[in-house]
């Protein structure tokens, strides 16, 4: 499980950074997506998989309840950023019209 | 009184929260920011005085017990940052109230200012790492918003690349903050100076520390990540620029001198030698960048880069006298150049133009003006009566 857990993050992060990379504005967003997904995946790493939800009721195999506290922070707060960049590339693309990165650059 | 380290927090949220109500239901926006922002610096005063008397204070919120609840710590270094926001502010806020066009005064410039005020103020009591990611967020998406208000094309160019390296520099912090939990099982930055000291220095360690560093150096505006500065900052109006100048790229770089002597040291990572390397390089590079430019606000934002190189190199060394000669030369730099972006507002508004070589002559015609600028821009550069001069002579 938690070598299942590692490749699929270690996934997540290279497609995230390749979306990124991309140029185009609807793989930028992707992207970041992907990195903010494989971030709060790593999270739930960090807190140990040790099977059950962190309930205390007898000590030992219970899983940290705060990596998930922070997972859950982290969360909405790119819920948030990432609704913001998208209205922002929306605009970026009204004034450009172009789909293309490299456009945005050269007007500088 | 223990709460006193809350009152530069609760202050600007409750500004931020009572300027977006319904007009019939609140005060003036403007004698809210005015008023919030004068209280903000009081209160980081007597915080300040407080700390000289009876030393360093600390609040547990929900009095959860210190490694696992979330800690508040100011010190003497964080009550200075705190002091020098709320005058920021306060002034930037005046400022404004001149220069700002009523579109964007009433599409929510002043809440979004007291935001940055706000996440600002939680960056320098901040006790432990998740805290710290939480309040540089709140910076970020006020600052977004900041930056693209009013929606001109330069804006929102300048903001696609500011969001998405900063996007890109939140994930780090997080997988930094995630790496470290997995190996410290600890974020608090008290905690983990006594526990680093413990554990041997290995490669994963160092991985994860670098993660962090590298978005402190992104935040503050260092080589080879300072990219995104030249391109967002000269685009808003001047006072968002100049509120941008004085606390942004200083957050960084206070946080980075909270890592170096919390976490790094202990550690026995210590990325030293980088760092100078990286504060060199920013150092001279700024300083070509701004060369090349014609433009006010151009020349000033590169030279920010500069200048933050400056700092880095004083945290690099890690002597006290290097660190205090960085911390002094911080608060130096933030009202020195806030000073300039405000004063080249005010040379656009009358010369008609942010160009230099359309600008001929004002020195002639606003004497006073010039003089201004010649005292910040000579303090700067470090001319023995002003400020900047006890920088460069330790």
């Amino acid at each position: 499980m938690e070598d299942l857990l590692a490749i699929l993050i270690g996934l997540l992060y290279a497609a995230g950074v390749y979306q990124m990379l991309r140029r185009s504005i609807v793989k930028l967003i992707l992207g970041l997506l992907f990195l903010s997904h494989a971030t709060n995946l790593l999270l739930f790493y960090s807190g140990g998989l040790r099977g059950l939800a962190p309930l205390v009721t007898e000590a030992g195999s219970v899983m940290d309840p705060l990596p998930q506290a922070f997972i859950l922070t982290a969360i909405v707060i790119n819920f948030g950023i990432i609704a913001f960049f998208v209205i922002l590339l929306f605009r970026a693309y009204q004034i450009n019209r172009a789909e293309d990165l490299d456009e945005l650059h050269r007007t500088e | 009184m223990k709460e006193g380290i809350l009152f530069p927090l609760i202050l600007p949220l409750l500004m931020a929260t009572l300027s977006l109500l319904p007009r019939r239901w609140r005060f003036d926006r403007e004698l809210m920011a005015l008023l919030g922002n004068l209280a903000h610096l009081v209160f980081s005063l007597l915080l300040f005085f407080q700390i000289r008397a009876h030393g360093v204070q600390t609040l547990q919120i929900g009095a959860w017990p210190a490694p696992f609840g979330i800690t508040l710590v100011a010190d003497l270094l964080s009550a200075s940052m705190l002091i020098i926001t709320g005058l920021v502010g306060f002034l930037i806020t005046l400022y404004s109230l001149g220069s700002l066009d009523s579109l964007r005064q009433s599409f929510g410039y002043f809440p979004l200012l007291h935001v940055v005020v706000f996440g600002c103020s939680g960056v320098f009591v901040a006790g432990d790492l998740f805290n710290l990611f939480v309040w540089f967020e709140v910076i970020l998406i006020a600052s977004f918003v900041l930056l693209t208000l009013g929606g001109e094309r330069e804006q929102i160019i300048a903001g696609v690349k500011y969001v998405t390296l900063n996007g890109v520099a939140s994930t780090f912090f997080l997988t930094g903050i995630g790496l470290l939990y997995l190996q410290m099982g600890t974020l608090n930055l008290a905690d983990l100076f006594g526990k680093l000291a413990q554990v041997p220095a290995g490669g994963v360690l160092s991985l994860t520390l670098l993660f962090l560093l590298i978005t402190f150096l992104i935040k503050a505006g260092s080589f080879p990540f300072f990219f995104w500065l030249p391109a967002s900052y000269p685009t808003p109006p001047i006072a968002v620029s100049a509120l941008f100048a004085a606390l942004l790229t200083k957050v960084g770089v206070y946080v980075l001198l909270r890592f170096f002597s919390l976490v790094l040291l202990p550690s026995g990572v210590v990325f030293s030698g980088l760092l100078s390397w990286a504060a060199g390089l920013t150092m001279v590079l700024g300083v070509l960048g701004a060369w090349s430019q014609m433009d006010i606000r151009r020349i000033l934002s590169f030279h920010i880069i500069s200048q933050i190189g400056y700092m880095l190199m004083g945290i690099s060394f890690l002597s006290p006298l290097a660190l205090s000669g960085a911390i002094y030369f911080m608060f130096h730099n933030i009202t020195a150049k806030t000073n300039l972006f405000l004063l080249g507002g005010v040379i656009a508004l009358l010369g008609g133009s942010y160009r230099l070589e359309q600008l001929g002559g004002l020195f002639r015609s606003f004497g006073l003006l010039g003089t201004l600028f010649l005292f910040a821009a000579l303090s700067l550069a470090g001319i023995p009566p002003l400020a900047g001069f006890l920088v460069s002579s330790p």
